[in-house]
C-alpha cells in the first residue's frame, strides 16, 4: 500500500509540474500573440491624419449635431412617413445612376478600364431596362455586379495624396483637405449641376440628400451612443472607411 | 433595420461552444447555424424586460465563447494597458464588455421578430485569409433588403480555438476606432479617470468597482490564472 501511495504522489508532482512547464511556455507564447496583434495597431499602421483645426471642427461637430436632431432628422422621419421605402430605394438609385460621369472620369483617371466598361454597361442597362435607374437589372448579371466606389478624392488618393487636414464641413459633415477638394470636381462631374435655373439643381441635390438620409437614419445616433467621444470616433471612422475604399479598389 | 441586421451578425453569428474548428472559417459558419437556432428559442409574447435581460445575459454569456474580450480590450487601450492595476484591467475588461453590450445587444433584443425571419443565406462567407499558424481574417458580406455590408473578423488562434479580436464593418476596425477615442482621453486623464468616465456612461452596471476575477490570490500562481490558465479556456 505504502509503495502505491508514492506512486501516486510522484506522478502527481510529474503531472503538477508538466503542467507548470506548460503554463510557462503558453505564457511566453500569450506574449507573443500579444505583441503580433499589437503591431497591428501600433501608431505606423494606423494611418493618422492631422488635425489642427480640432478646435473650430469640434465647434462645426457640435452645430451638425443640433442642425441633424432639430431639423434634418424631423424632416427625413416626416419623409420616410409619407414616401414608401421601396420608392426611396429606388430614387436613391436613380440618383447614383445619374451621377455615372463622376465615375466614369474618375475610373479612367484611376486607369480602372474593367471598372469603367461596368459602370458604363450598367448605365445603359439600368437607364434602358430600369426606368432610368430606378432599378438596377444590370446587378442580376453576375459579371456586371457594383464596381468599387470612386470619386475625385479617391483618385486623388490613388494618385498619391494624403488626406492633409481632417476638417468638418458645415452640414456635409467629416471630411478632409483632399476629400474637400476632391469634392469640388464631383461637383463639376455631377450633371444635376448643370440643370438650369440654379435653384432648381441645388433643390434636387437637397431632395437627394434628404432620400439618402432618410435611408440611413438612427445610424449617426448609433455611433454617439456607442463613443467614448464621437467627435474623434467620427473622424476615425471616416478616415478608416475612406482609407478601406482607397485599398480596395 | 438594416443596422440591427449588421450589429446581430456582427455579434452573434458568433457564439456557441464549438470548438476544435481546424479553420477559422469552419468556426464562423457553426456559429451562424447556432445563431439562427439559439434565436428561434427567444419567445417573449408578454415583451417582459426579466425575460429579456435573462436572454441578454445568456447572449453575453456565449459570446465570450468565441470572443477574445480580453485582448480586445486591451487593445483598445494600446501602450496604456500597463498603467493599469491588475485590478483596474480586469475591472476596464469587464466595464467594456458592457459598453458593447448595451450599445449593440438591447437594441438586437427589440427587433428579434425581424431577425428570426431573416434568410440565413443573406449572410455569405466569402473568403479566408490565414496571415499566419495564428492569425486570420473571414470575410462576410450580409445582405440586407438590396444593400451589401462587408462585415470582416479578424481571428487569433489560442491554443484550442481560434477566437476572434476585431470586426471591420465597410472597412472600419472596432478596436482601432475605440483606441483612438481612449488614447486621446488617456492624454488628458488618468486611467482611473476614464475607468469612471466609462462606468457613468453605463446605465447600469454589475462590473464591481473593486472587480474580483475569481482566480487563485496566492501570489505565486497569479500570472498562471492571468496567463496560463486563461489559455487554457
Amino acid at each position: 500500500m505504502r509503495i502505491k501511495k508514492e506512486v501516486i504522489w510522484i506522478i502527481l508532482i510529474i503531472f503538477s509540474y508538466s503542467n507548470l512547464a506548460l503554463a510557462i511556455k503558453n505564457s511566453s507564447n500569450y506574449d507573443d500573440i500579444m505583441s503580433e496583434i499589437e503591431s497591428e495597431y501600433s501608431d505606423e499602421n494606423t494611418k493618422k491624419v492631422s488635425d489642427p483645426l480640432e478646435p473650430v471642427n469640434r465647434v462645426m461637430f457640435k452645430i451638425n449635431d443640433k442642425l441633424y436632431f432639430y431639423f434634418f432628422k424631423p424632416v427625413a422621419k416626416t419623409y420616410t412617413e409619407i414616401v414608401p421605402l421601396n420608392f426611396r430605394q429606388g430614387i436613391s438609385r436613380a440618383f447614383t445612376n445619374i451621377k455615372y460621369p463622376i465615375r466614369a472620369v474618375n475610373y479612367i483617371l484611376e486607369f480602372k478600364f474593367v471598372n469603367f466598361f461596368k459602370a458604363t454597361c450598367r448605365l445603359i442597362i439600368n437607364t434602358a431596362l430600369g426606368f432610368g435607374g430606378l432599378l438596377d437589372p444590370a446587378s442580376g448579371i453576375k459579371s456586371l455586379k457594383k464596381p468599387p466606389k470612386a470619386d475625385t478624392g479617391l483618385t486623388l488618393g490613388k494618385w498619391g495624396l494624403g488626406h492633409g487636414v481632417y476638417v468638418v464641413l458645415p452640414v456635409f459633415g467629416p471630411s478632409s483637405l483632399r476629400d474637400g477638394v476632391g469634392t469640388i470636381g464631383d461637383y463639376f462631374l455631377n450633371p444635376i449641376t448643370y440643370v438650369e435655373p440654379a435653384y432648381a439643381s441645388y433643390g434636387i441635390k437637397g431632395g437627394e440628400k434628404l432620400n439618402y438620409l432618410s435611408l440611413h437614419l438612427g445610424e449617426y445616433e448609433d455611433l454617439k451612443s456607442a463613443a467614448m467621444d464621437p467627435y474623434i470616433a467620427v473622424r476615425n471612422a471616416y478616415i478608416q472607411h475612406r482609407d478601406s475604399l482607397l485599398s480596395n479598389n | 433595420m438594416q443596422r440591427i441586421i449588421i450589429f446581430t451578425f456582427i455579434f452573434f453569428f458568433l457564439f456557441s461552444s464549438v470548438s476544435f474548428a481546424k479553420e477559422p472559417s469552419d468556426t464562423l459558419k457553426k456559429y451562424i447555424d447556432k445563431t439562427f437556432e439559439v434565436f428561434k428559442t427567444y419567445d417573449n409574447p408578454t415583451n417582459s424586460t426579466e425575460y429579456k435581460l435573462e436572454f441578454e445575459n445568456k447572449l453575453i454569456d456565449l459570446a465570450k465563447d468565441i470572443f477574445a474580450f480580453d485582448i480586445m480590450s486591451r487593445m483598445v487601450l494600446g501602450r496604456h494597458y500597463r498603467e493599469l492595476s491588475k485590478a483596474q484591467q480586469k475591472e476596464f475588461e469587464c466595464l467594456f464588455i458592457e459598453l458593447l453590450a448595451q450599445n449593440y445587444f438591447d437594441k438586437i433584443l427589440s427587433h428579434v421578430d425581424d431577425i428570426k425571419k431573416f434568410p440565413k443565406d443573406n449572410i455569405k462567407i466569402i473568403d479566408q485569409t490565414i496571415f499566419s499558424s495564428r492569425k486570420a481574417e473571414v470575410k462576410t458580406e450580409i445582405k440586407y433588403q438590396d444593400k451589401y455590408t462587408p462585415v470582416n473578423y479578424r481571428f487569433v488562434f489560442l491554443g484550442k480555438k481560434w477566437k476572434i479580436y476585431d470586426v471591420y464593418v465597410e472597412g472600419v476596425s472596432l478596436i482601432k476606432n475605440y483606441r483612438s477615442q481612449f488614447k486621446d482621453m488617456l492624454l488628458k486623464k488618468s486611467p482611473k479617470k476614464v475607468i469612471d468616465e466609462l462606468r457613468a456612461k453605463l446605465k447600469d452596471t454589475k462590473c464591481n468597482k473593486k472587480f474580483n476575477n475569481g482566480c487563485f490570490k496566492l501570489r505565486s500562481l497569479y500570472f498562471m490564472c492571468n496567463r496560463g490558465l486563461w489559455y487554457a479556456n
